[in-house]
């Protein structure tokens, strides 16, 4: 009787231990949109009254107050779009403090016409880094696209570096949602009484 | 008591007002500090196939009175010892850093710490001093984004391979790292032209020393370019006076440059290069001896967890005045190949490197020399030029 209950005690742990993983990575997967097998965050945003010229000097405004680089602004049928790259830290848990795995770089596109923008951040792609012999973290010049399900030997920094993307991206999405409905003529309204008279 | 109640009014005001500053939002991450805590620990079984009766890879140190050759050489770096499992080193590693500063403090224990601080027994304790344990302790002060200045016990800007053995691809360490200099202390200034071009120079007391051997001191530079991406060339040189007795820097004048170049030439592949050439005067009036050696390093990432790194070297010691000596004691020059795997687990953390090592000394014959070559056999006696030796290593960093 005792050895049975030993037998199927065990048979649980591993069955919730093989569900545990089986769950981790997928979560890992899933929290990250896929569109044609590559990452991409893509929206489409309409705004109230705010006219095409102005969006564009929002988004130009934004992604330099961002540091974006290599900022291209280019024309279009109906207004303008402006793409540009950038980069940000990812970190290895370490036992009391983080270390710095990699970056990660992607492209940002933002489209405008009138009344309305639309966003698409894509080619995420994971730089390594190491420590040098002068003791710096530093690329190592090897890359590995985001996309990739697997890292065979680090795969729980790799889903962190994941998870890391979709806080930092949502973060980076609501701060651009919120500057491109900046509207100097209605903060003047809002602005309510004043000193001067 | 009432001057007292006034002034821990006044402190305590001051501390508030202090803390209600550092909160402001416009503080920074960077401007708030960040402390890192990190380390490794190492350890490895090394077989030797000459199976020498000292058990030691060292190979020899040259003749005694009697005309024997005896061993104590130093053909290897920190793997001294054949046939067990032996512990390398204990590392800790705290660092603290904000917007205009960084202070690190590295502390390092066991058997290969000892030999890499080999010139802290001298402390002020004597042997065993707790100054043996540091083998960094500097700090940092980031005057502008360009220019910094660093005032401490720092590793060497020279040569490629460092004592840390997370950063080496190869565990066993080349000849060019065990004749080069390990650590300096003094004061250091870096001004970065842009992030492809920086300069350093600076004083340090000498090479390997918690003390100076005397009033004059060194001076180190390092030119770093970055020519294309993942391509980088570090010129580096240090000119020190290393006499123990004499005053003047026509002493026994150490010069040594050595250049240091690696590059990812794909994503998978990549190449280094270390070649240096030195030069040491025994003393006043006497002309330099000189030494040099080139290493070639290359390795490939067959995946995320394994790779194969290989490593050949050629070390001139012809002069004598380094340590790479034959078995007569008198100075000569060694070709070494090393072959190492590289199995990365546990998230990075676990590094298990298997690693060949071929070490080939020129052979000594006639005059009954063939009893006096570099390693020693099973029986004691120094009769081979080559030693072959397979480590497994183990590492772990957190």
């Amino acid at each position: 009787m005792k050895l049975i209950s030993v037998h199927f005690f065990w048979h649980r742990i591993l069955l919730i231990a093989g569900l545990n993983m089986i769950l981790g990575w997928s979560y890992a997967q899933s929290i990250l949109p896929v569109e044609n097998n590559k990452i991409v965050f893509y929206e489409v945003n309409s705004t109230d009254s705010i006219p095409k010229e102005l969006l564009h000097q929002n988004a130009y405004n934004w992604l330099v107050a961002q540091k974006f680089t290599s900022i291209v602004d280019s024309l279009t049928a109906d207004g303008h779009k402006l793409t540009a790259i950038s980069e940000y830290p990812v970190y290895a848990t370490g036992y009391l403090t983080k270390r710095q795995n990699g970056s990660v770089s992607y492209t940002i596109q933002i489209e405008v016409k009138e009344n309305k923008y639309r966003y698409r951040l894509t080619d995420f792609v994971f730089h390594y880094y190491h420590e040098n012999r002068n003791y710096q973290v530093v690329p190592t010049g090897k890359i590995k696209p985001l996309e990739d399900a697997k890292a065979s030997g680090w795969q729980k920094t790799w889903e962190s570096n994941k998870k890391a993307t979709y806080v930092l991206v949502n973060n980076l999405v609501a701060d651009l949602k919120k500057a491109m409905l900046y509207n100097p003529a209605q903060e003047k309204v809002a602005k309510g009484p004043i000193k001067e008279w | 008591m009432r001057k007292v109640v006034l002034m821990a009014f006044a402190l305590t005001t001051l501390f508030f007002n202090a803390n209600a500053q550092d909160s402001t939002p416009a503080a920074t991450e960077e401007d708030k500090g960040k402390f890192t805590f990190s380390g490794y620990l190492d350890s490895y079984y090394l077989g030797n196939f000459n199976k020498p009766l000292s058990r030691r890879n060292t190979g020899a140190y040259g003749l005694n009175e009697e005309g024997t050759t005896i061993p104590g050489g130093n053909a290897r770096a920190f793997d001294y010892v054949a046939g067990q499992f032996s512990l390398g080193l204990v590392q800790t590693k705290a660092v603290y850093s904000n917007k205009k500063s960084e202070a690190v403090i590295d502390l390092t224990f066991g058997p290969n710490a000892d030999m890499g601080n080999y010139g802290n027994y001298v402390g002020p304790l004597g042997g065993g001093s707790t100054a043996l344990g540091i083998k960094q302790a500097y700090f940092t002060y980031k005057a502008t984004d360009k220019l910094s200045f660093t005032a401490g016990q720092f590793g060497t800007h020279i040569g490629y391979e460092v004592i840390d053995a997370p950063i080496n691809y190869n565990y066993s360490l080349s000849n060019l790292f065990n004749n080069g200099p390990f650590y300096h202390i003094g004061l250091k200034g870096t001004y970065a032209f842009s992030d492809k071009v920086a300069l350093m120079a600076g004083i340090v007391n000498n090479i390997d020393n918690l003390n100076d051997n005397n009033r004059a001191k060194a001076i180190i530079s390092q030119l770093y370019v970055q020519p294309v991406s993942g391509w980088n060339v570090y010129l580096n040189w240090i000119g020190s006076n290393e006499a123990t007795s004499q005053t003047t820097f026509d002493g026994a004048y150490y010069s040594l440059f050595d250049l240091t170049t690696s590059y990812q030439i794909t994503e998978k592949f990549f190449m280094g290069l270390n070649a240096a050439m030195g030069s040491e005067k025994a003393g006043s009036g006497q002309d330099a001896s000189t030494w040099g050696g080139v290493a070639l390093y290359s390795n490939v990432a067959i995946s995320d967890v394994f790779g194969l790194g290989a490593r050949y070297e050629y070390f001139d010691n012809t002069s004598g005045v380094r340590g790479v000596r034959n078995g007569l004691g008198a100075g000569t020059t060694v070709n070494s190949v090393t072959l190492t795997g590289n199995f990365t687990l546990a998230d990075g953390h676990l590094l298990i490197k298997p690693e060949y090592r071929l070490d080939s000394y020129p052979k000594l014959s006639g005059g009954g020399n063939e009893q006096h070559q570099k390693f020693e056999d099973s029986d004691g006696v120094f009769s081979k030029n080559t030693q072959s030796t397979l480590t497994l290593a183990f590492i772990y960093k957190f």
